[in-house]
């Protein structure tokens, strides 16, 4: 059986192998973060971090996982939340919240290595995530803010 | 320049009162340039957002002013959707101040807008 690291820590899948990660993540590894959307990677609710990349996990099946997966739980914990986390909350940037997990990774992407970011950059970057509610203004301020607290 | 000016009566939480009309600024502007069901003769054929798009991150207006009217001496009145009612025609009366022309069918698409001024 596979065995895949999920923030730092081992996990040995129990489903099969086309099963898609989203599911294994949530399912397997009790993860509820990232959210199942549009299961046709057209929306990004279960973006996740494979290998440092966002990769869209409820098309990605289990055994085509080649690196470290890094959910919206492993950016930060409560005490210690990451910029991007921290920045949300301040600018309240979720209605539903059913698209912040994948939005935020997705920004997390952006951010690294980066000290600054345009709004430009920040719009381009999160084109691929939908949010029905119409949180992206307070989205867009939140990436901005956390960019400057990103190492 | 967007700006949304909102009487609700009395202003409880002015920051979750602003994002919901942000909110609004938003479904309002995803109804008027792009939401359609489309059909064939036997079935609904918008299926996934390829097929039924929605205002995305990039169309978020570049500059947006809120005048919340917070009128204490009036009842509470609600602020869950007014302002997207509003601002499809806001943008159909922009395109018509543009061009001079009035479409009164939505979405305003790019082919749509062609088709209107041919």
């Amino acid at each position: 059986m596979a065995t895949i690291t999920v923030n730092g820590k081992p996990h040995t899948v129990q489903a099969s192998p086309d099963t898609p990660l989203l599911y294994v993540l949530r399912n397997e590894v009790q993860l509820n973060g990232p959210k199942y959307g549009c299961g046709l990677a057209q929306c990004g609710a279960c973006t996740v971090h494979v290998d440092g990349q966002p990769v869209r996990s409820c098309v990605t099946p289990v055994s085509q996982v080649r690196g470290p997966v890094v959910t919206v739980e492993g950016l930060g914990t409560p005490d210690k939340p990451h910029p991007l986390q921290k920045a949300f909350i301040e600018e309240q940037a979720a209605q539903c919240g059913y698209c912040t997990s994948g939005i935020i990774m997705s920004a997390a992407a952006l951010l690294q290595g980066k000290k600054q970011v345009s709004d430009q950059e920040i719009r381009s970057a999160l084109e691929g995530n939908l949010c029905r509610c119409g949180a992206h203004m307070r989205v867009i301020a939140a990436v901005k803010k956390a960019a400057g607290g990103v190492a | 320049m967007t700006v949304v000016a909102l009487d609700c009566g009395l202003v409880i939480n002015p920051i979750g009162l602003r994002a919901a009309i942000e909110g609004q600024i938003m479904q309002g502007l995803s109804r008027a340039l792009y939401e359609e069901v489309h059909f064939d003769e036997r079935k609904v054929t918008s299926t996934d957002w390829y097929s039924y798009p929605i205002a995305r991150l990039e169309d978020v207006p570049q500059q947006v002013e809120l005048v919340l009217l917070n009128r204490a001496d009036q009842p509470i009145g609600g602020a869950g959707e007014p302002a997207i009612v509003c601002f499809s025609p806001a943008v159909a009366n922009a395109v018509f101040n543009a061009t001079g022309i009035r479409i009164r069918r939505y979405p305003l698409t790019p082919e749509a807008v062609k088709k209107a001024l041919s």
